[in-house]
């Protein structure tokens, strides 16, 4: 649950979000371009270089570890790591990202020594297993975000890297379809596939590789002007695209292969000049281990690879195994599609140098921890919630230190952890005035929100039990239950705060305020999570029943059939008809849409009739026309959702205070510059009627 | 009583297969009333889109001149829905009727008023096109005046002296309500959708919200001479006629 979340919902739903992504591209400048040499240095390819900074950063940890700090060093010592962490972060590339992730480290190590050594040590009884398990749950979220970055400097499942197709610079690309041991039939099927991947004609050259040598697969390609060949070799030599993608037509699915593969993935060799191999799991250029890799990641069976020319052996007809031998060693990535998000942007599993059994084991094993994390995440999350209580309502320290003390820890160890997570969110980022500003904007944002969300659900019971009964799962039904448990012990918390704090009962006010305000924030953050839940099953059911349009499908001789939509507005459109329809899979023709009285007539192809189920496409040429149905359809209303607060909730003053805040001045500078005019009688009485 | 008349200025427009359509719709309907429909046009061809096929026999005409009743002209359908058709009629009897009813601006309602059907039946009144006596007879028995028009420029066209004809009636039944339906609409051609938009703009609330498509099986079902909800209940143009039953039985013409 992120403050932010709640910031950035309420922007989107008040057009506002411009402001939420207005961000700074990282800075130039002389001093910085000198600064962003130094990562990319000569110095740094030398093994024994590497070493030695490894070693003193690990040193320089351990001793970091163990310091212990006055109170005015810690400040000096907090401020400067603090100030370290600006300046550097303005400076691209991942190994800044790394040095903010090891400043970050550093300033845990530090905490975590303090906390764990200093503040839990000298407690006993129920006291040590508060502040024992309440420090266990700042580890294990400090992990989670470690884990976190180190995934995002090094991912393993990336978005594709999509290029536009009206760039001359772009390789020209020779796709060898091997259709040797394949059905004709599919094997057609994949050649057309094959003539319809998007990438520009100049720079795209198909070869059929068929070692049976078929009369009816040598006349079809004939047809399509396709060049026909004997063998890969031959394909190979007789090309010359810069790239070359070779598939197997056996082993792809009925959907064939996507149109957008090549855009998808040639972006990655553009954006890496050395990379000479770019291979699916199974393809025989795949290098080992795959299978391990395999077993971890559960892989589809598609067989491709594109290959660099330049990396290529220089003779033409080297054999399959010749070709993998030679490219062992290269710059290599292996592939796979994880799943499908949109049409044009899908998400894939990318693994560096996969034949490091090292480098692939560590990042499954970093996946799993993360995925354990993420697991135990509920526990710890009901510690957070809960810790308050300990000391409001049973009177228990679990952080046995002096505020200012914990206070001198605790800020630096959380500014950095939130500059590394920014700098982990994106290669922008906002200015540090700007996300200061943001982020207490994102803390304040959570009173008007649980103030509306009380206003609008909480204090109309029907509604409430309306909802309350429309959960149809056990596990919703649990988690709010759990939320609003939490909820109302929050509350309570900031009851007994306000007593101990108003009654004097406890002669220290600096604790009690500080876990007042706690209670307070955990109380605020649930109403808003339940905001933000509210928001989600309301979308979840409003795309659902706004997936259902009402329709007609044209048949020829100017008859028509009704029809429904399921996944409106997905492009690959799925309609169930009345009856069985007489149009053939690959046929053309129109579907209206209804929507609001309104007719929407759209050019369809249609794809696959299965019973009284028929999936069609959507043409191309009518997106804009099919855009403007789905904005109309999902377009919600002025009101909706009720309970993010109004559209001047980011002001936390009533509009006169700002307008006082500009005229008052104003007016001032009037009054002492013009002086005489305001002494006369008639002036000043016309100046106070203002 | 809910009495209906389907009237146009322009001939040809699909006035008497909408009413018989709208008529199978309304008592194919789960909520369905009981349902009359009376033909007004000397065409006499709103009982063939029902389903009766018989030529010579008398109808509303011969029995009004002949001091008979509406009763007498009834037939009933398969779904029991009432039709009093025209009926065969030569000159001599048609020109009769037609100063009959110019000499008595109310027989109509009075004729429906003798019938004495229960208070929730759905009339439908059929006319011929243009302004004429069996128009004002219509307008006069009515609640609602539904004017059919196609997605055209020439109907477009029409809707001036249709509203000076409305204007010019108001004597005859100052509490009618009016609509205006449009038949035969073609969502792919864009002459068509301007059309509508048109209507829309130029009509505001009183353009039905549901517009009959342009869809081959209404021709096909009335050379089978049956109701196209009958004959392709899956037809765009069925579930229009449905929405059109729905629409006209939640309007408040009280």
């Amino acid at each position: 649950m992120n403050p932010r979340l709640v910031l950035q919902l309420w922007r989107q739903r008040w057009g506002k979000a411009e402001e939420g992504i207005a961000a700074k591209p990282y800075v130039g400048g002389a001093v910085f371009q000198w600064l962003r040499k130094i990562p990319y240095s000569a110095a740094f390819g030398k093994r024994s270089i590497r070493s030695v900074i490894v070693l003193t950063s690990l040193a320089f940890l351990m001793l970091v570890h163990h310091l212990s700090f006055p109170l005015n060093g810690q400040i000096s010592f907090a401020g400067l790591m603090i100030i370290i962490a600006m300046y550097v972060r303005r400076i691209k590339g991942p190994l800044v990202t790394l040095f903010l992730v090891s400043l970050s480290l550093m300033c845990a190590l530090q905490y975590f020594g303090w906390r764990l050594g200093q503040t839990i040590s000298g407690q006993s009884g129920n006291a040590f297993l508060w502040a024992f398990a309440l420090g266990s749950a700042e580890v294990c979220v400090a992990f989670y975000y470690v884990i976190g970055w180190i995934n995002h400097l090094w991912p393993v499942q990336q978005h594709s890297v999509a290029i536009a197709l009206d760039d001359d610079s772009h390789p020209s690309v020779d796709v060898v379809l091997s259709c040797s041991n394949t059905e004709v039939g599919i094997a057609i099927k994949q050649i057309q596939a094959c003539t319809e991947v998007e990438w520009p004609s100049k720079k795209f050259q198909i070869y059929i590789v068929d070692s049976q040598q078929r009369p009816a697969l040598k006349e079809f390609a004939d047809g399509l002007e396709i060049k026909y060949v004997e063998n890969l070799s031959t394909a190979i030599s007789e090309g010359s695209g810069e790239l070359i993608t070779l598939i197997d037509a056996q082993y792809e699915d009925d959907g064939c292969i996507p149109k957008v593969f090549l855009k998808h993935t040639l972006g990655w060799f553009t954006e890496d000049s050395g990379l000479a191999l770019l291979y699916y799991s199974k393809h025989f250029l795949a290098l080992q281990p795959c299978e391990y890799v395999r077993s971890k990641y559960g892989l589809t069976s598609h067989r491709r690879a594109i290959v660099r020319r330049a990396a290529l052996p220089a003779d033409p007809s080297s054999t399959n195994s010749a070709i993998t031998s030679h490219l062992r060693g290269s710059s290599a990535l292996l592939v796979e599609n994880v799943h499908k998000v949109a049409a044009d942007q899908s998400i894939y599993l990318r693994i560096d140098r996969a034949d490091s059994t090292a480098i692939v084991e560590s990042k499954v094993r970093l996946a799993d921890l993360q995925a354990m994390l993420l697991f135990y995440n509920p526990i710890v999350t009901l510690l957070f919630f809960t810790a308050p209580l300990a000391y409001l309502v049973w009177g228990i320290q679990p952080i046995q230190a002096s505020i200012q003390g914990w206070a001198a820890t605790v800020i630096p160890f959380v500014a950095l952890f939130a500059i590394s997570e920014a700098r982990s969110r994106g290669k922008y980022r906002l200015g540090t005035w700007k996300d200061i500003k943001d982020l207490l904007l994102s803390a304040y944002f959570l009173l008007p929100t649980s103030r509306s969300f009380i206003l609008t659900k909480l204090m109309n019971p029907l509604v409430a039990f309306t909802r309350f009964r429309s959960q149809q799962s056990t596990y919703q039904w649990l988690r709010n239950i759990a939320i609003y448990c939490l909820f109302w012990a929050n509350v309570t918390g900031v009851f007994c705060g306000v007593w101990i704090v108003a009654f004097g009962i406890s002669k220290q006010l600096t604790w009690p305020i500080f876990y007042c305000a706690w209670a307070f924030i955990n109380a605020s953050l649930l109403l808003s999570k339940k905001a933000i839940d509210h928001e989600a099953d309301e979308v979840k059911y409003f795309t659902q029943k706004q997936g259902i349009l009402e329709g007609a499908i044209r048949m020829p001789f100017g008859r028509s059939v009704v029809c429904q939509t399921i996944n409106f507005p997905s492009f690959e459109l799925t309609i169930k008809t009345p009856a069985s329809i007489a149009l053939n899979a690959g046929s053309t023709t129109q579907i209206v849409l209804y929507h609001h009285n309104h007719a929407y007539c759209l050019p369809i192809r249609v794809l696959k009739i299965d019973g009284l189920l028929c999936t069609v496409t959507v043409d191309q040429q009518a997106s804009p026309e099919y855009q403007k149905l789905s904005d109309a359809v999902f377009a919600r209303g002025s009101n909706w959702p009720q309970w993010l607060p109004h559209q001047n909730a980011d002001k936390p003053f009533p509009a006169w205070v700002y307008r006082a805040y500009e005229i008052i001045p104003v007016k001032a500078l009037d009054f002492m510059t013009n002086l005489t005019t305001f002494l006369r009688w008639d002036a000043f009485i016309q100046l106070w009627r203002k | 009583m809910t009495i209906v008349s389907v009237i146009s200025m322009k001939g040809g427009v699909g006035k008497t297969s909408i009413t018989s359509n709208l008529a199978s719709a309304l008592a194919q309907h789960p909520s369905a009333p009981k349902i009359a429909v009376i033909d007004l046009d000397p065409q006499n061809a709103l009982h063939w889109h029902l389903g009766f096929s018989q030529q010579g026999e008398p109808g509303v005409c011969h029995y009004a001149v002949n001091a008979g009743g509406l009763e007498d002209a009834c037939l009933k359908t398969e779904k029991d829905i009432l039709c009093y058709p025209y009926g065969f009629a030569d000159e001599l009897t048609r020109r009769d009727f037609e100063s009959l009813i110019k000499e008595n601006p109310e027989w109509l309602k009075r004729q429906i008023e003798n019938l004495k059907l229960p208070d929730k039946t759905i009339f439908l009144i059929d006319t011929p096109p243009g302004q004429s006596p069996y128009m004002a007879q219509a307008i006069s028995a009515a609640n609602l005046a539904l004017v059919v028009l196609l997605a055209d420029a020439a109907s477009y066209a029409t809707v001036p002296a249709m509203e000076t004809a409305f204007e010019e009636m108001i004597p005859l039944n100052p509490y009618l309500k009016t609509a205006y339906v449009l038949n035969q609409v073609n969502p792919t051609d864009a002459m068509s959708t301007d059309i509508q938009l048109m209507l829309e703009q130029r009509l505001a609330d009183r353009l039905v919200p549901i517009g009959i498509t342009d869809d081959e099986a209404v021709r096909e079902a009335l050379a089978f001479q049956q109701s196209v909800l009958i004959y392709d209940a899956n037809s765009l143009a069925s579930h229009d006629f449905t929405k059109l039953a729905t629409w006209t039985l939640e309007l408040d013409l009280a």
